[in-house]
């Protein structure tokens, strides 16, 4: 076991495992956040409740695997999380917003329920920022930031210059990818009205998709210097394109009535997986590019920490472990809570 | 530096963590009360137990959306207004808190949605089950935190890598049991069950009040009072040993405090004062010698002051802050202490109904707690200044002083943008919690389903 006693397996190991809680992350919480940015033009307030009570009992531990990302750059490359949310100042306190204002919001829905009060508004205000304020985040550590030799966004550089083309690019289709994944949720898990509606939906969210990811590629390949020292670019971005192209091809297939429901969720899940898939593969082994000079670049090398071996490996049993235990108990809560779902569901107290 | 982005970061920093500390004390008080609801349910069958554990869990659920909501906020805070922070100490840091969020508050976030929604999805064993992992996630997720906040006050378990200057982790386990974590977090667990207790005999006093379920509300008064009552005796006994804890760790928090400046035998204790910083004296009432009293039953016991080299060499708090935080804690304190006191003495006679002004005030009186909880964690925080991490001279780590630990070049409009939009949260907060935790009580003690009225009606 040689190798694990070299630090740079670490550091490759923990670039994996940000990268995995970032795909549970969108691929859990991303029907959450589609759902709720659905909320407002839903035609009835029993649509509204349905579609709430779907994702009442699971959002907030779904939230967790973001967290649980956030938490994972904190603790193994603590540069890079000082550098990207300093750097980002103004931009993270709108996706503290979106943080904040979901739970909030949430309980004031469920104890004043409306079909279009400032409540249903604001929950969907809340579910548009968290994505794409995070996809643009994503999207600036890949196209880069002003990064100064010490590590940090220099001073003078302004802080629209987080929005490149890219980055914004980033930003859509981290909320196209969630759209969609909320109607395909919503066809899994309800019936009447609000399925047919959801199962209508899924054309022009597809459609959306697929066009927004095709451009963040290109002007990718457009960008100069993007791909320099990136020995995994080729194979991420062949097999995400697999997974991108099958899953965008299975919910197309699948959209109507007489397809399992749960498929177009599936094949949805499957496009969350070939975007993390193609974005790790570009990123690698970088953390945050700098747009100062090639050498700034914060690399996953460079930025991760230094600690002896054995309280890395301490950590990484403990991540471990509680990552399967985490995994069981979603598992147990989404049996509890398995089956259709409609507005009286949760009535009962 | 930025005067101005230090000071903004400093007061955004203690009016989210104190804004956000109202509510997950209430989460730990509320799902012990829960707990031993479910336990004497579980083993007597009694209906009451059920229906006392099911209004908890109401009022519990609008409380953790507002402790995930305004807590989710504080360790990106530490990236964003105190990056040299989270570069300096984030290997051990980082690590504490991205365990909490995979060992504990998924444990607690998962299993409320069961209680929440699982009553008739789950058999009677499996719900108490969840009632058990709901208390135990919130309280190790409150260890998870105190132990990440008492290391920054006695620190441990590491050394400075000394290419960077950065911390490395030498030992987790002298993280997680440094030197004051274990009598801060019953201190802290103490103050919550306090918290939870008086809030729902604050509701049970409502329901008597308005005569309203007064059966299932006079069972809810005895259970929340016993225990209110209890942790409101144990409170200032293990406050005490805390302090004592402070004198031989941080001995200028604990001299700031009590307004010490000189190191004298026989010395006072001010019951209330005002601290004059400049002439370096506190004017107010005093009780000769009781301080020294207090820390070693005997008067001639020397307490060491501001004045002494031992105290000082790490800088001093700012004296008044620190003194008038511990004293309004104290105040509080006791006041809950009194007041549970006489609404139980009342209802063991049977006469507390009667009482509407006692029974008012008992409900405005679940404040109280809340009070000490704050001005108690803006003692710890602001007595341990100037210092983010306190030096250790045994282990030669010089600190990171509070302005050391702030962002550089940090722009103070971008930190008054931030405290702006939390402030507006906060607001939106305090409305939400305003407004529907009297809905929620309003339901009562045994609320009859919407959909069931609906189909009598019919």
């Amino acid at each position: 076991m040689d190798f694990l006693n070299n630090i740079q397996v670490w550091q490759a190991f923990w670039f994996v495992v940000i990268g995995a809680a970032v795909f549970l992350f969108l691929w859990l919480d991303g029907f959450d956040l589609g759902i709720g940015m659905t909320l407002p033009f839903m035609k009835s307030k029993d649509q509204q409740l349905s579609a709430l009570n779907v994702i009442w009992p699971i959002w907030d531990g779904n939230e967790l695997y973001g967290l649980i990302g956030g938490g994972a750059i904190f603790a193994t490359f603590p540069v890079v999380f000082a550098a990207l949310l300093s750097g980002l100042y103004p931009w993270v306190v709108l996706l503290l917003l979106g943080i904040m204002l979901r739970p909030i919001v949430f309980e004031a829905w469920s104890n004043e329920p409306g079909s279009k009060t400032l409540w249903t508004w604001l929950f969907a205000l809340a579910s548009f920022l968290i994505p794409f304020v995070a996809g643009v985040a994503l999207g600036t550590t890949i196209a880069g930031m002003p990064i100064n030799a010490q590590g940090v966004w220099d001073h003078g550089h302004g802080f629209w210059e987080a929005l490149s083309p890219l980055s914004v690019l980033c930003g859509l289709a981290v909320v196209s990818l969630t759209l969609l994944q909320g109607s395909a949720y919503l066809v899994k898990r309800t019936s009447g009205d609000l399925q047919a509606q959801a199962r209508k939906d899924l054309t022009p969210r597809t459609l959306f998709t697929g066009i927004v990811l095709v451009l963040v590629l290109v002007t990718a390949l457009l960008s100069p210097g993007l791909f320099d020292g990136k020995p995994l670019a080729l194979v991420g971005i062949i097999l995400g394109l697999v997974f991108i192209l099958g899953g965008l091809v299975g919910v197309w297939l699948h959209r109507d009535e007489k397809s399992p429901d749960a498929a177009p969720y599936w094949f949805s899940s499957a496009i969350i997986a070939g975007t993390m898939i193609l974005v790790g593969g570009i990123q690698f082994p970088n953390m945050i590019r700098s747009t100062i000079d090639a050498s700034f670049t914060l690399t996953i090398f460079k930025a991760g920490v230094s600690n002896p071996i054995n309280s890395l490996v301490l950590i990484a049993c403990v991540a471990t472990v509680a990552l399967a235990i985490t995994a069981v108990y979603s598992i147990i809560i989404y049996r509890v809570f398995k089956g259709k779902i409609d507005h009286k569901t949760h009535e009962h107290y | 530096m930025d005067e101005m982005s230090l000071i903004l970061s400093r007061i955004q920093f203690a009016m989210s963590a104190g804004y956000h500390f109202i509510f997950p004390p209430t989460t730990l008080g509320l799902s012990f009360f829960i707990l031993l609801s479910e336990t004497f349910f579980l083993t007597t069958k009694k209906e009451v137990y059920r229906k006392l554990s099911s209004f908890a869990v109401r009022i519990l659920t609008l409380v953790f959306a507002l402790g995930v909501a305004t807590g989710l906020l504080l360790p990106f805070m530490f990236g964003m207004n105190w990056a040299e922070f989270a570069k300096h100490a984030g290997a051990l840091f980082g690590v504490q808190l991205a365990v909490e969020a995979t060992v504990a508050f998924t444990i607690e976030s998962v299993f409320i949605g069961v209680l929440f929604f699982g009553r008739e999805r789950i058999k009677p064993f499996w719900y108490w089950l969840s009632a058990f992992l709901v208390f135990f996630g919130s309280h190790l997720s409150g260890y998870i935190i105190i132990a990440a906040n008492s290391w920054m006050q006695t620190p441990g378990g590491f050394s400075i890598d000394p290419s960077t200057g950065r911390m490395i982790m030498t030992d987790f386990w002298a993280f997680n049991f440094n030197a004051s974590v274990g009598i801060r977090w019953l201190h802290v667990m103490t103050a919550a069950w306090m918290v939870g207790a008086f809030l729902l005999v604050a509701c049970a006093a409502w329901f008597l009040k308005h005569d309203k379920d007064v059966k299932l509300a006079k069972t809810l008064m005895t259970f929340a009072g016993t225990i209110a009552l209890i942790t409101a005796v144990a409170q200032p006994i293990i406050g005490h040993m805390s302090t004592l804890q402070i004198e031989s760790t941080q001995p200028a928090k604990g001299a700031a405090m009590e307004g010490q400046y000189l190191t004298q035998k026989n010395a006072p204790l001010y019951a209330m004062g005002w601290v004059d910083e400049q002439n370096k004296k506190v004017d107010g009432i005093v009780l000769p010698g009781m301080l020294s009293y207090f820390y070693s039953a005997d008067f001639n016991y020397e307490v060491k002051g501001l004045d002494n080299p031992d105290v000082n060499k790490h800088g001093i708090p700012p004296v008044q802050w620190v003194f008038q935080n511990f004293r309004l804690m104290v105040l509080a304190g006791s006041l809950s202490l009194g007041t549970i006191l006489f609404a139980l003495i009342f209802h063991f006679r049977g006469t507390l109904a009667r009482k509407k002004k006692s029974l008012t005030w008992l409900i405005y009186a679940a404040i109280f707690p809340y009070v000490a909880v704050v001005t108690g964690w803006f003692t710890a925080e602001i007595g341990r200044q100037p210092w983010v991490i306190y030096p250790v001279e045994s282990m030669n780590y010089p600190g990171l002083s509070t302005a050391d630990a702030l962002t550089k070049n940090l722009d103070s409009w971008n930190v008054w943008f931030s405290v702006i939009v939390y402030f507006a949260i906060y607001a939106i907060c305090t409305v939400v919690f305003l407004r529907f935790l009297p809905v929620i009580v309003k339901k009562g003690l045994d609320p009859q389903p919407a959909g069931h009225a609906a189909q009598a009606k019919e």
